[in-house]
């Protein structure tokens, strides 16, 4: 069994809470479990050093990237697409992709690639352990609580960060035995794309705008705020 | 004419709202562009045609027509593995210019499989603007920015999720058509299991920085950073370093004049008497 962590790297300098999330949660779902591996695919319109550094630390079997211009200002659908490929090309089992991604499209791009590859999805999932019957028992967060759900392999698991991350701003420390690793740079056309085939979805998330509409949104209560935080994804 | 189509969540066989607040916003978009706005309804009983049921509810808020899929696979809670066919199969049917769905668990694990099914752009809880015929869906971009999608320039459908209630509309409409759909089968990969869910403190998902108007006294912040630092979230001095991905809160003593221009959200009042209820709040979600 492979276990993918698949990460869409933006503009940020280091990793998030839900990347750190994937991770940890794949690491957990190969230990003690010699027939299961976790490998790493890291992807983006350009290479972030800090997270990628990041990344290396933790154990898997594989570490593949693949930075393109071509990803550059597309949307969910694009990166979907190439998400696509690369479960194929490493014939993933079970993919992990963070919740939370680096654009407000949220976790979008993974349940668009699970589609792609024909196999079931789970949102917002907060664990996962394998069961005795090869299936996978998941909790997914659901907006009155937890749920425990059952789910076939291959599957794909967008993973949201749990109170047991820790503080905000302290990665976890990396695995026993981890050393930083150097990833293997692939390219489109090892996937099967072509960047023509992905400018379509440029410009889908909308046009970029300065705008005196960009203003503070004022929320009248704490509760609100809550409610407000709770429907973006963001706690 | 355009098809708009607004998934309802269920809860208790009534719809939530935030999926009154979808259909509203697909109320609009479709009185501004002379489209009809269908309201699709996935129970697993079926509806009893009364003045206080499902139907007559969302007739009461803005839908033309109903589309009624009746399933006892659907009483679960909705998944794209259980409700997905059923919006598929919707959307074969119509098929929509627009899809609404609302922003809540349900519709985050619906919205962006049913997007990729429909080769549809994504909007992720934006605000909608409308100037005559001219319909625009706006959402925050960080740093000042705004990102814009012009309806009516796409050339592809496009999934919206939607939290605003105040988007829900009313209509003085009475009976509306109901178009019955045939069930399709659930995807039998997922198992609800049973028994109660579980509750588990719920953390930030990315940063979030409260920015407080005013110093807070010592000894309040000594008691509520902890308990904000458990829940994912910080308290921040104004000017310190923004960074990517980060949520910045304003808790400012007035609303004129801000003190924190560059916050994401803000609530006026006394910092620390909001810090209590959010961290009250927060432990009791």
């Amino acid at each position: 069994v492979k276990v993918l962590v698949a990460i869409r790297l933006g503009g940020e300098t280091s990793l998030g809470v839900c990347e750190r999330a994937a991770l940890a949660l794949g690491a957990s779902l190969c230990d003690g479990r010699p027939e299961t591996a976790a490998a790493l695919f890291l992807l983006g319109a350009a290479e972030r050093t800090g997270p990628v550094t990041e990344a290396a630390l933790h154990h898997a079997a594989e570490h593949v990237s693949m930075f393109t211009p071509a990803l550059d200002d597309t949307d969910y659908e694009a990166y979907a697409r190439v998400l696509t490929a690369a479960c194929r090309h490493l014939r993933a089992d079970l993919i992990l992709v963070p919740a939370r991604t680096a654009d407000e499209d949220l976790d979008a791009a993974g349940p668009a690639a699970a589609l792609h590859l024909g196999i079931p999805h789970l949102t917002a999932v907060e664990t996962a352990a394998w069961r005795p019957d090869g299936k996978l028992a998941v909790t997914r967060r659901e907006d009155r609580g937890l749920r425990a759900l059952a789910v076939e392999t291959p599957a794909l698991l967008t993973v949201r960060a749990t109170a047991q991350a820790g503080p905000v701003g302290a990665p976890p420390a990396p695995a026993p035995g981890a050393e930083a690793a150097s990833f293997l740079r692939l390219e489109l056309d090892a996937l099967g794309l072509r960047a023509e085939e992905l400018r379509p979805r440029r410009g889908l998330r909308g046009t970029l705008a300065e705008s005196a509409d960009a203003r503070t949104e004022r929320l009248p209560d704490a509760a609100a705020l809550v409610r407000c935080l709770c429907a973006g994804g963001w706690w | 004419l355009a098809n708009v189509l607004a998934f309802i969540e269920l809860d208790g066989g009534r719809p939530t709202a935030a999926s009154l607040a979808g259909l509203g916003l697909g109320r609009r978009i479709g009185s501004a562009w002379g489209a009809t706005v269908y309201a699709l309804l996935p129970c697993a009983e079926a509806p009893r045609y009364q003045a206080d049921d499902v139907i007559a509810e969302v007739a009461r808020h803005g839908a033309d027509k109903a589309l009624l899929v009746v399933a006892p696979a659907l009483a679960g809670p909705p998944l794209f593995a259980t409700h997905g066919p059923t919006v598929v199969a919707a959307c074969t049917r119509l098929p929509p210019a627009i899809v609404l769905f609302p922003s809540s668990s349900a519709g985050m694990d619906l919205a962006p499989r049913v997007a990729a099914h429909l080769g549809a752009a994504l909007a992720i809880r934006p605000r909608l603007v409308i100037e005559g015929k001219c319909a625009t869906l706006v959402r925050p971009a960080g740093a000042g920015q705004l990102r814009r999608i012009d309806l009516g320039e796409l050339d592809r459908p496009v999934v919206v999720t939607c939290a605003d209630v105040d988007a829900r509309a009313t209509a003085t409409r009475g009976e509306i058509e109901v178009i019955v759909l045939a069930p399709p089968t659930h995807d039998p990969r997922v198992a609800v299991l049973p028994g109660e869910s579980p509750r588990a403190p719920r953390r930030a998902q990315a940063p979030l920085t409260f920015l407080c108007g005013e110093a807070l006294d010592p000894t309040a912040q000594a008691a509520l950073a902890p308990k904000l630092e458990r829940a994912g979230m910080r308290l921040a001095r104004a000017g310190a370093p923004r960074g990517p991905n980060e949520l910045v809160i304003a808790l400012a003593p007035t609303e004129q004049p801000d003190p924190h221009a560059t916050a994401d959200l803000a609530i006026a009042g006394n910092p620390e008497q909001l810090l209590r209820e959010i961290v009250a709040t927060i432990e009791a979600t």
